[in-house]
């Protein structure tokens, strides 16, 4: 649990000032009164209400994720709803819509792009890193399978030519699932090359292959 | 699309009221001009130019759909 302090005339303006700084609605608060202070001389002296409200700041990310992620959407002009869920252990954001094509966007640059800005927006607001994954149709799952086959596809070719093969530029998450795919691989290695977003993967057989760099 | 980056603008600097959007509408080409405060540049550029990147992607996206192209200028 997280909290703030805040203060106001009354317990309700008081409240109101926390839930819009933290944005969490008031059922994900609990709220304790610190201080009271009653007018005491008639009308001279102001009255201030202190109080504690504390959260979990989990909840905090998943409003805040949501929030700005919709709002996006929305600026974007596409009709959508966004459902969240935990997935290893990160905050996962699902965007139903009949425009996902558009939302995934070519070899998912779309899609990649909004969960880049959406971890970039999150970890701001909540001041420390936070990882958020977005997702449409199962774009994910089905894009690792992908990539998956191709690198085991790749190996075979390797295998019977005997001759090494480039993969096409990958990012690095993409890059990792091709290294993990083919580690325990007896007849290939796999090493990236290049730099930036140029990097690619060269697949080359294991017996009388090239010397690691 | 003026509103889209200046909501991920605002979203990302530290100075949310500095943030100014331009928005130049020609026949098939938008162009989008943000200015932000000199320390906020680097939020909006980001490693490599990652989060400019990021927002030109978005920006075109949203663009196609309307059957448009759209360019995003980053002025200092």
């Amino acid at each position: 649990m997280e909290w703030i302090e805040e203060e106001g005339k009354t317990r309700s303006e008081a409240l109101e000032k926390a839930l819009s700084k933290i944005g969490l609605p008031e059922e994900k608060v609990e709220v304790e009164v610190i201080q009271e202070n009653k007018k005491k001389f008639g009308i001279i002296g102001t009255r201030r209400v202190k109080i504690k409200v504390s959260y979990d700041p989990r909840d905090r990310v998943v409003v805040i994720a949501k929030e700005n992620l919709e709002e996006i959407l929305h600026k974007m002009d596409l009709t959508c709803v966004v459902e969240e869920a935990e997935r290893n252990g990160s905050l996962c954001l699902n965007i139903i819509s009949p425009q996902s094509a558009l939302i995934i966007g070519k070899r998912g640059e779309t899609i990649d792009a909004l969960q880049y800005l959406m971890s970039r927006i999150v970890s701001k607001k909540m001041s420390q890193k936070v990882n958020v994954i977005v997702d449409t149709e199962n774009y994910r799952e089905k894009h690792v399978d992908k990539i998956e086959k191709l690198a085991r596809k790749t190996a075979d070719e390797v295998r019977s030519t005997g001759r090494a093969a480039f993969l096409a530029p990958m990012n690095s998450r993409d890059r990792r699932i091709v290294h993990l795919t083919l580690q325990d691989d007896k007849d290939v290695n796999t090493l990236s090359k290049g730099e930036g977003p140029r990097r690619k993967i060269k697949i080359s057989p294991r017996a009388g292959g090239e010397v690691e760099e | 699309m003026k509103e889209l980056i200046t909501y991920i603008a605002k979203s990302l600097v530290d100075k949310p009221e500095e943030v100014e959007v331009m928005e130049f509408e020609g026949e098939k080409t938008t162009v989008i001009e943000l200015r932000v405060s000199p320390e906020d540049l680097g939020k909006v550029i980001g490693k490599q130019g990652r989060t400019a990147r990021a927002m030109r992607t978005i920006l075109n996206a949203s663009a196609t759909k309307i059957k448009k192209r759209a360019v995003l200028e980053i002025l200092e």
